[in-house]
């Protein structure tokens, strides 16, 4: 139970997962595609794969990958900005494959199922619940302008994060 | 529930007198965060300057009212990055006392220049005040955290200042959000003058 905790509150703990999960949510949810559902699924899908080949690979974690896009999606939501279907695809694997592939880094001495599972429900919250908030708040104009600057809060503190790591050269 | 009655007071006495437990000991997420957000809060300076703005944009009505509180953050994390990295930007205690002056002035005047004159004088201030956190983040417990605890703490006083600003609605409420805009900016006068 204890490996199931430590993998549940990696990414919960981890500003880094917190604002990348946070921002592909929210920036999903906010579009309101019909195919959510199976953008999701692929975000999961390249996430599990690159969990496994990371792990083989020794990736290593790295909190500037996972910030950049997390920056990248929190002012697409700030700007309510539109992309094409297969932009979004590409970007929801993308930001699974660099997910799974910190993951992996940041299991590598403790890669075991009941870890793997915890940090799955921990990332699957901390994608599910910004992204099922901002599919429900968009009936009012203020809903979806509250979207939006939670858009911009993501962003501004990945900038500074992002910032802040850059200067010193660290890994999470 | 009768039993439990004459246990009351022993237990409020007891949680008087007890220790708190910590089971979630991330003292560095958690201490990160909270430091990030009481930062924005303990200083004077960043607080009504941070509430000047929510109620400039309340001010002016939409999109200002949104377009402000989003620009802001934004902004300021690029003057945190700024800081961050050690890149000096002068006079920042000066600009962070002239924002609240001008930004006060703003609403007790109720100036309504255009849209990007309102974003850009925002995003100008929002620099210095982004420096001043910048340049403490590599110091603090959890850097990451603290500042996300700064950015949601700076965006919960510019709602502060929007729902106050809403007041504006009604003749009464306007003379009182004006009169906080002039209370806001003679404050940043004693920021400048050293006598706040």
């Amino acid at each position: 139970m204890e490996a199931f905790y430590h993998g549940l509150t990696l990414p919960i703990l981890n500003p880094a997962y917190l604002l990348l999960l946070g921002s592909v949510g929210l920036y999903l949810g906010q579009q309101n595609s019909t195919d959510n559902l199976k953008l999701s699924l692929l975000l999961f899908g390249s996430l599990i794969l690159c969990l496994f080949i990371g792990q083989r690979l020794d990736w290593g974690e790295r909190a500037g990958a996972l910030l950049t896009p997390a920056l990248l999606l929190g002012l697409l939501t700030a700007g309510d900005a539109a992309l094409p279907g297969i932009i979004r695809i590409l970007l929801t694997v993308l930001c699974g494959a660099i997910l799974g592939g910190s993951l992996a880094g940041a299991m590598r001495n403790e890669f075991e199922a009941v870890g793997i599972l915890g940090s799955l429900v921990g990332m699957a919250v901390l994608f599910y619940y910004p992204m099922l908030l901002a599919e429900w708040l968009r009936k009012r104009e203020w809903e979806r302008i509250a979207i939006r600057i939670l858009g911009s809060w993501l962003a501004a503190s990945s900038l500074l994060t992002l910032a802040f790591i850059v200067r010193s050269k660290i890994t999470l | 529930m009768k039993r439990m009655i004459p246990r009351l007071p022993l237990i409020l006495v007891a949680l008087l007198f007890s220790q708190s437990t910590l089971a979630h000991t991330d003292i560095a997420m958690g201490g990160g965060l909270m430091n990030g957000f009481l930062h924005p809060v303990s200083g004077w300076d960043h607080v009504v300057a941070m509430i000047a703005v929510g109620l400039w944009g309340a001010f002016l009505g939409r999109p200002a009212i949104w377009l402000l509180p989003i620009t802001f953050p934004l902004v300021m994390a690029f003057g945190g990055a700024l800081g961050v990295a050690g890149i000096p930007v002068p006079s920042v205690e000066l600009g962070i006392a002239l924002s609240a002056v001008i930004l006060g002035l703003m609403v007790a005047l109720a100036s309504r220049p255009p849209l990007w004159l309102a974003a850009l004088i925002v995003g100008v201030f929002a620099i210095f005040h982004g420096h001043a956190h910048g340049t403490e983040l590599p110091q603090a417990a959890g850097p990451m955290a603290y500042s996300i605890g700064f950015v949601v703490s700076t965006s919960l006083l510019h709602v502060s200042g929007i729902l106050f600003g809403l007041l504006a609605r009604w003749p009464a409420g306007k003379l009182a959000v004006q009169t906080g805009g002039g209370l806001i900016a003679l404050t940043g006068v004693g920021f400048l003058t050293g006598l706040v």
